[in-house]
């Protein structure tokens, strides 16, 4: 069950489509930085846009930022939503479910093949954003002749040796992953409640759009730590000296605690419902 | 699909009731989960009131702080670092081994500004500008910076200020996970905005954990810091030591860090010996920048501004604030935020910038007091 959605995954162009786009943001913008040179001011623009242009290393970092507050989360709620409720309406869930399949696997292999699009897409976006990162921003040449990315600034200050970026590299990498399996999670309910793909992916985003409004808004500071979008970007807490682990922590938290939900809901209006078309 | 022809009871089927079930442990789980910040938050606290609260500087610490600020101040030029903390919520990181050894990070979206103190000297790192500063020697006036407002910081400043302030006790309250014994302080001087400090502590070091400053007709705190997260145990010195300078970061060595300590260093002023009834405090040695006046919570400072940095203050007051009535030749403007009240005073010669937690009305004293004194 689950080898044949991620065949499914893999074998449809969109996927290569989606992980292209997701990679080519990063390098426009790499590319602008690099020929004119203009950074964005301190603190404004994206995070560590303003150190790539000396610490080309720090790209994928950057690259994350750029990807994560809005592609991201609408590739993966585009994909969720048309988990369920796309086959409906191609009228091939009917067939789905008459093989002899359990509709709560049916469920869980469509949200582990959304976690392996993920873990595509963002490593696909790591690499290439290293890759241009070194190549526009510059890496210095050992004595070996073997091109070393130069030691990175943590947001601390302190330089951040080539591992220790590596193992934060994948503390990120496995954060997003649980960011985005709560958007998932988002999406899927809702594919399971509509037969429209579109209606789903357009739900699981007025979610998004709506927590990151009040996330901005003092007023609503009550509710702030329950919002799906709150710790989203907790990730950039890998890069300070020590690891600020407090809202990384928080943020899986409050993701998990998403994903039991509304996975559980989809499975309480999935298992019983009736499949017409 | 042929249970679900099965009746049971009036129109529910098998499988309506399965579905109930599978909605009401989802129901459950959720209303569990959510259940579990409330429960947190409502524990029961026992905590025995303190007389007295021992504030001890050598208490070592570590933890996470979050002020917020109600004030609502325009972003005034080479003050931002000020006004920022007092008008909007701050995160803070900070480590403590003793009044020499210290370290406060201010943590922004994808930025940093640390300060670090060792022994020999102060070491600010801004991430943003990719900046690393040593500040060398004493700094006899230098402008407030968020590192003042972690709760042990602005509790010491403020029971430093609060000679024969009533104070009495407050209710225990849950803060960073530690039962925390409260006091109350109301400042007796009829001029200041302050209408009462509440503040909690640990009652087993004696650290203040949380801060909450009332203005005067407020219900309720105008300015709150509070730990989030606190740990009684050393820190290590590898977190107290600052970055090294290196290629790549720039690297700067000053004695006068902010605007403050650069007009104190390069022009003298003369302020007068005392403003609209408040005498001038004494000076601090090397202090001539500034001088405060009036005593506790109803202190006031006054500092001179040099003329192109004094022009774009008052434009930037007058802008927001309002105008003050002044003796011919000068102006003056007035911002107030309720706790913290700014006054800009100009006449052809000089701007005086006034600033403190003093009733509006004090200030226009102060203003023609000022306008005059220059006259």
């Amino acid at each position: 069950m689950i080898r044949v959605e991620l065949a499914k995954l893999f074998r449809r162009p969109r996927t290569y489509v989606i992980a292209g786009l997701l990679c080519a943001l990063p390098l426009i913008v790499a590319i602008f930085l690099a020929t004119t040179r203009i950074p964005p001011p301190p603190g404004q623009g994206g995070a560590f846009l303003s150190a790539v242009l000396s610490n080309g290393a720090l790209y994928p970092a950057a690259a994350m930022a750029l990807v994560l507050p809005v592609f991201l989360p609408v590739s993966v709620a585009v994909l969720a939503g048309d988990a369920v409720a796309g086959e409906a309406s191609a009228g091939t869930l009917r067939y789905l479910l008459v093989r002899p399949v359990g509709r709560s696997r049916l469920l869980v292999a469509k949200l582990i093949s959304l976690v392996v699009f993920v873990l595509f897409a963002i490593s696909a976006v790591l690499v290439t954003s290293y890759l241009t990162g070194i190549t526009l921003f510059g890496a210095s040449t050992s004595s070996a002749g073997v091109a070393l990315p130069p030691d990175v600034t943590s947001l601390s200050g302190v330089t951040i040796s080539p591992a220790g970026l590596v193992l934060r590299l994948l503390g990120t990498v496995a954060y997003i992953v649980i960011s985005m399996v709560g958007v998932a999670a988002i999406a899927l309910f809702l594919s399971t409640v509509t037969d429209s793909a579109l209606g789903a992916a357009m739900g699981a985003l007025a979610v998004l759009v709506t927590s990151q409004v009040l996330v901005t808004l003092d007023a609503a500071q009550a509710i702030r730590p329950y919002l799906p979008t709150r710790y989203w970007l907790a990730w950039i807490d890998f890069f300070r000296e020590p690891v600020l682990w407090r809202d990384i922590e928080r943020g899986a938290g409050i993701q998990l605690v998403y994903l039991v939900v509304l996975l559980g809901a989809a499975w309480a209006n999935f298992l019983t419902k009736d499949v017409a078309n | 699909m042929t249970v679900a022809l099965l009746h049971v009871g009036t129109g529910r089927t098998v499988v309506t009731a399965q579905g109930l079930r599978r909605w009401a442990l989802v129901l459950g789980v959720a209303l569990l989960l959510a259940a579990i910040p409330v429960a947190i938050n409502l524990w029961p606290v026992h905590a025995k009131a303190l007389d007295r609260i021992s504030f001890s500087s050598s208490q070592p610490y570590s933890g996470y702080v979050q002020s917020a600020g109600l004030l609502g101040l325009p972003a005034l030029p080479n003050l931002t670092q000020v006004t920022a903390p007092l008008s909007g919520t701050t995160e803070m990181r900070t480590w403590y081994a003793s009044p020499r050894s210290w370290r406060v990070d201010v943590l922004g979206e994808g930025t940093e500004r640390d300060l670090y103190q060792t022994p020999e000297a102060q070491y600010s790192w801004d991430f943003g500008d990719n900046q690393l500063i040593r500040i060398e020697g004493d700094q006899p006036v230098r402008l407030p910076r968020a590192a003042d407002l972690t709760p042990p910081e602005l509790v010491r400043w403020l029971l430093s200020a609060a000679e024969g302030d009533k104070v009495t006790g407050l209710a225990a309250k849950r803060v960073a996970g530690v039962d925390a014994p409260g006091l109350r302080l109301t400042p007796a001087s009829p001029d200041t905005t302050v209408a009462h400090v509440d503040i909690w502590a640990d009652p087993r070091h004696g650290l203040p954990l949380q801060a909450e400053i009332t203005a005067k007709g407020g219900t309720r705190p105008v300015f709150v810091t509070r730990f989030l997260e606190i740990h009684f145990a050393a820190p290590g010195a590898a977190v107290l030591t600052p970055p090294a300078p290196r290629a790549g970061i720039g690297y700067t060595v000053t004695e006068a860090p902010d605007i403050l300590g650069v007009i104190n260093r390069r022009r003298p002023v003369s302020l007068p010996s005392s403003l609209a009834g408040y005498p001038r405090r004494d000076a601090v040695r090397g202090l001539s920048a500034a001088g405060v006046y009036g005593t506790g919570l109803s202190s006031f400072v006054v500092t001179a501004l040099p003329g192109r940095f004094g022009a774009a203050a008052f434009g930037q007051i007058s802008t927001y604030g309002q105008d003050v009535p002044a003796p011919s030749g000068s102006q003056a403007a007035l911002i107030a935020t309720g706790l913290l009240n700014l006054l800009v005073v100009r006449d052809p010669g000089r701007t005086y910038l006034v600033a403190g937690p003093v009733a509006p009305t004090l200030l226009e004293r102060v203003a023609t007091a000022l306008a005059e004194a220059q006259t």
